[in-house]
């Protein structure tokens, strides 16, 4: 079974674009950005435009230089060696976001609903289901994100407006939080989360129709997203002090349970955390087919099948390898890319920059 | 090659499969099959003509439809203008023989004849003598094979090699009746019979436009039943027209005895539980279809058509949603897919819950759960399959015997046993109202193929829910919208017209104003939109 690229529309593509940016930012924040106090409602939003003016830059040199695809303009600008290299990284980006998302519900998962259950025997779940998605395919993914965005924003919506009652402004206190030097740090670190959303696009834009609608859908989603993101932190911001928030584990789950009510049949935050289980299902598998795209397009490889399923198995290794045994050298590669995977643009805006210092191609290659 | 060739041989991978073991023993082939004149096989075109003479013909259509041990082929040999040989030949049943008593036999043997008309009569014939509408003539076996097979009258006559073929066609058929499955309150009350002249007049009456198109095709089966293909010329896709055509050209069966055998000989995945096509016995509802640019397809002897491409909206929306107001219209809808919803979760939330998130439910909610299961012996999953099954079992003995007895099943079933249960500790009371609820959600469906999908999604779900709680039901509930979501009708995708979007303002799960209606459904990119 092969699974071809396929094509997507502008809609699909600003739905996967937009849930992976934000499962990947809103999801990652870490408990040290609250220590000196809460100004995340300032700075994600500003690391995810970070993160789109990058990708904005890069898909300005495509078109220029009438490139189809991310790597393909590495690959231009760098050079052979120099881009498959960056092309690599990027593989590796993707395939890391999905690996952190993977392990960041599944320990959501553990610690609230299944606290009994091996981590393993949870994860299993969410790998079969990203692995039938890539198996579906591109066009699989990008419809299911377009059929499940209104419920992910019901779901948000529910998230911001169940607590507003327990909201206060006095919890703003002291304004903005943080020094300028340390929001730039942690506007940089979601820049690196949000990235691998933001170039996603930019790598599967032959398959969303050309570098012009893969713009507009990038656009679109990106600035929703952080609109978006930037309001669920708010709300976090304005329901818990600063100094709670740096010991609390997953404050956005802890959104929910403000207003706990003894419900017939449902808890909001229970079902509201398996509805953004979803969404991190599709992210994930948006992730895992771009890193395998990068990979086939780097060694040309006609089958992504086994590629992609190597990179699920890699993701449940992932899994195993963080809570079975290596937990801290796990957290310390992660503490060191939240500090410097902001690093993993500039070889894009590098090759960005040759790109439009370069001749612009004809016309007719332009097919943005 | 070699190597692997010689251990598929060895593995018995390259044997062939001894069919008709019951008929071939060891000994050979029974004396009564070795005998028999072997048929040319299908797929076959028996290009060989007609004779000139006309006893020649005669023993050669008797010898093809076993006339010595096949009495409903008649032959009626009389003599046009009192001078010319003839025969007419046709099969007992399928034509009306007062047609053929009164302007085949009576014009042809009244007819004057000059006597120095020569051979070929058949011009002369078909224009002075036989006065039938429908008359051709025809050189080749096949033809003539064909016409008689169906109900024409095929008549030979002395040193002609053409047959006169005339439309004597009168067999029995069911009248049009109302629909036995498509009830609508407002709307037409006519449904689809078994005979295929009847469907497509139906058809014509509710389209009178000059573009509409009825090719007629063989459905593909050993049985040679006729199968129309029925487009609007100026309106449907000629790619799709096209693709019909192909996938019918393409079927080669024993024997296709309905449209949901020629269904699934046409599908593009014919192993999905979810139906790719349109089945309805509704002509409003295929008119409407083809109105939008769609084909439809019908056959000889099944009262239903199959409408292409077919996507989940098309299949959640019925007929009446039309010919109700907006807003009642929209209601209906929204009633219609939350019926769908709770059909498909609503056991397997459940079951999660009751499994794996007790704490989601309230203290008086899972007091009553405790209380109801307090003597039930079953584990809460199996109990639950069990009466999912239970459910099936009284809906296929409610489907599957007469009209009255099908109701009382359904009350003994539903009813009686329901509380018999119950009283035996065999199931708990609230799971009996939770499978029910989700019966009659799947009630809410239109389409029964739909219906029938929704029940294996829903075991599906029920066993993730079992395994695994809500995790499991969140997993399965990605995995099959992804399933549909990659799902294709003749090309257009399952899910549009919302994923992948196009502008067509129906169907959708809510209807507009009918003045919004106007233009064709784009996503099979009809000719109105291109």
């Amino acid at each position: 079974m092969e699974r071809s690229e396929g094509k997507i529309g502008r809609q699909e593509t600003a739905a996967l674009t937009g849930i992976a940016a934000y499962i990947s930012t809103v999801f990652t924040v870490p408990k040290e950005a609250y220590v000196n106090g809460n100004s995340s409602y300032i700075w994600l939003p500003v690391g995810i435009l970070a993160a789109l003016a990058v990708t904005l830059v890069a898909m300005l040199a495509m078109r220029r230089r009438g490139m189809q695809t991310l790597d393909g303009l590495l690959n231009d600008s760098l050079g052979g060696v120099a881009g498959r290299a960056v092309t690599l990284s990027l593989m590796l980006l993707m395939f890391w976001n999905a690996a952190t998302i993977a392990c960041t519900f599944i320990d959501m998962t553990h610690a609230f609903e299944y606290s009994t259950s091996g981590y393993w025997n949870i994860a299993i779940w969410g790998l079969i289901t990203v692995l039938v998605l890539n198996i579906l395919g591109f066009e699989g993914i990008a419809r299911t994100a377009k059929c499940m965005l209104l419920l992910l924003l019901l779901t948000f919506a529910a998230t911001v407006l169940l607590p507003l009652k327990a909201a206060s402004t006095a919890r703003l206190h002291p304004f903005p939080g943080n020094t300028a030097g340390e929001m730039a740090r942690f506007a940089l670190s979601s820049a690196y989360h949000a990235f691998g959303a933001t170039a996603a696009a930019a790598v599967i834009a032959r398959g969303a129709q050309g570098v012009r609608f893969a713009k507009s859908s990038c656009v679109i989603a990106t600035v929703a997203t952080a609109v978006l993101a930037g309001i669920t932190q708010l709300v976090i911001a304005v329901t818990f002090q600063y100094k709670d928030l740096s010991a609390i584990y997953m404050p956005i789950y802890r959104l929910d349970m403000m207003l706990v009510r003894e419900g017939y049949f449902f808890r909001p935050d229970t079902i509201l955390l398996f509805l953004w289980l979803i969404g991190s299902l599709i992210a994930a598998a948006y992730y895992l087919y771009v890193a395998s795209l990068l990979w086939r397009r780097a060694f040309p490889i006609k089958n992504g099948l086994p590629v992609v399923a190597l990179l699920c198995v890699l993701t449940g290794c992932m899994v195993l390898l963080k809570y079975e045994a290596y937990y801290e050298e796990c957290m310390a590669i992660n503490a060191f890319l939240e500090s410097w995977g902001w690093a993993i643009m500039l070889p894009t805006l590098a090759a960005a920059a040759i790109g439009l210092f370069k001749k612009p191609a004809s016309k007719e290659a332009d097919a943005g | 090659m070699k190597i692997l060739d010689k251990l598929a041989e060895a593995l018995g991978f390259n044997a062939t499969s001894g069919e008709f073991e019951l008929l071939e023993t060891e000994r050979g082939t029974p004396a009564f099959l070795a005998n028999r004149d072997e048929t040319p096989p299908r797929g076959h075109e028996d290009e060989s003509e007609l004779s000139g003479s006309l006893e020649k013909n005669v023993n050669a259509i008797r010898v093809e439809f076993r006339s010595d041990i096949n009495p409903d082929l008649i032959v009626r040999r009389f003599l046009i203008g009192g001078r010319l040989p003839a025969a007419a030949v046709f099969m007992n049943g399928m034509a009306k023989s007062d047609i053929i008593n009164d302007f085949i036999i009576r014009d042809g043997m009244r007819a004057h004849i000059g006597e120095d008309a020569g051979p070929p009569h058949t011009e002369l014939l078909m224009e002075r003598v036989f006065t039938m509408s429908d008359v051709e003539s025809a050189q080749r076996w096949t033809a003539v094979r064909a016409a008689v097979s169906e109900g024409r009258t095929a008549v030979f006559t002395e040193g002609d090699v053409r047959a006169i073929l005339m439309d004597t066609r009168g067999y029995e058929h069911r009248a049009v009746s109302m629909p036995e499955n498509e009830k609508v309150v407002r709307g037409p009350q006519e449904g689809f019979t078994e005979n295929l002249r009847t469907n497509i007049t139906l058809l014509r009456r509710m389209i009178r436009r000059e573009d509409l198109v009825c090719e007629m095709r063989s459905s593909g089966g050993g049985n040679n039943l006729k199968a129309a293909i029925i487009y609007l010329e100026g309106s449907a896709n000629a790619a799709l027209v096209e693709e019909v055509k192909r996938r019918l050209a393409r079927v080669d069966a024993r024997s296709i005895m309905s449209m949901g055998v020629l269904e699934q000989l046409t599908e593009a995945h014919a192993h999905s539980p979810i139906p790719q096509l349109l089945s309805t016995e509704r002509p409003d509802r295929v008119a409407s279809h083809i109105m939008q640019g769609h084909v439809a397809v019908l056959m000889e002897g099944s009262p239903f058509a199959n409408v292409m491409p077919a996507t989940f909206f098309t299949l959640m929306a019925s007929p009446e949603d039309a010919y109700l107001r907006c807003a009642p219209g929209n209601v209906l809808r929204v009633v219609r897919y939350v019926g769908a919803a709770l059909s498909v979760l609503l056991p397997a939330y459940f079951l999660a819950l009751a499994l794996y998130h007790q704490g989601m439910m309230s203290t008086e909610v899972l007091n009553t759960i405790v209380v109801s299961r307090k003597m039930v012996f079953a584990p809460i999953g199996v109990e639950l399959v069990f009466l999912l099954l239970v459910f099936q079992l009284i809906r296929e003995a409610g489907l599957r015997v007469p009209g009255s007895i099908g109701q009382a099943i359904g009350i003994i079933g539903g009813l009686i046993m329901g509380q018999a249960a119950v009283s035996a500790n065999l199931v708990s009371s609230v799971l009996l109202i939770v499978v029910a609820m989700s019966g009659l959600g799947n009630f809410c469906i239109p389409d029964y193929s739909m219906q029938l999908a929704a029940s294996y999604v829903r075991l599906i779900f029920v066993a993730a829910s079992w395994l695994a709680g809500l995790l499991g039901l969140a997993c399965a509930v990605t995995a099959a919208v992804g399933y549909m979501a990659t799902l294709k009708s003749y090309g257009v995708p399952f899910l549009a017209p919302y994923a992948p979007k196009t502008t067509a303002q129906r169907p959708a799960i809510l209807r507009g104003r009918i003045t919004m209606h106007r233009r064709a459904s784009d996503y099979s990119n009809t000719r109105e939109e291109s």
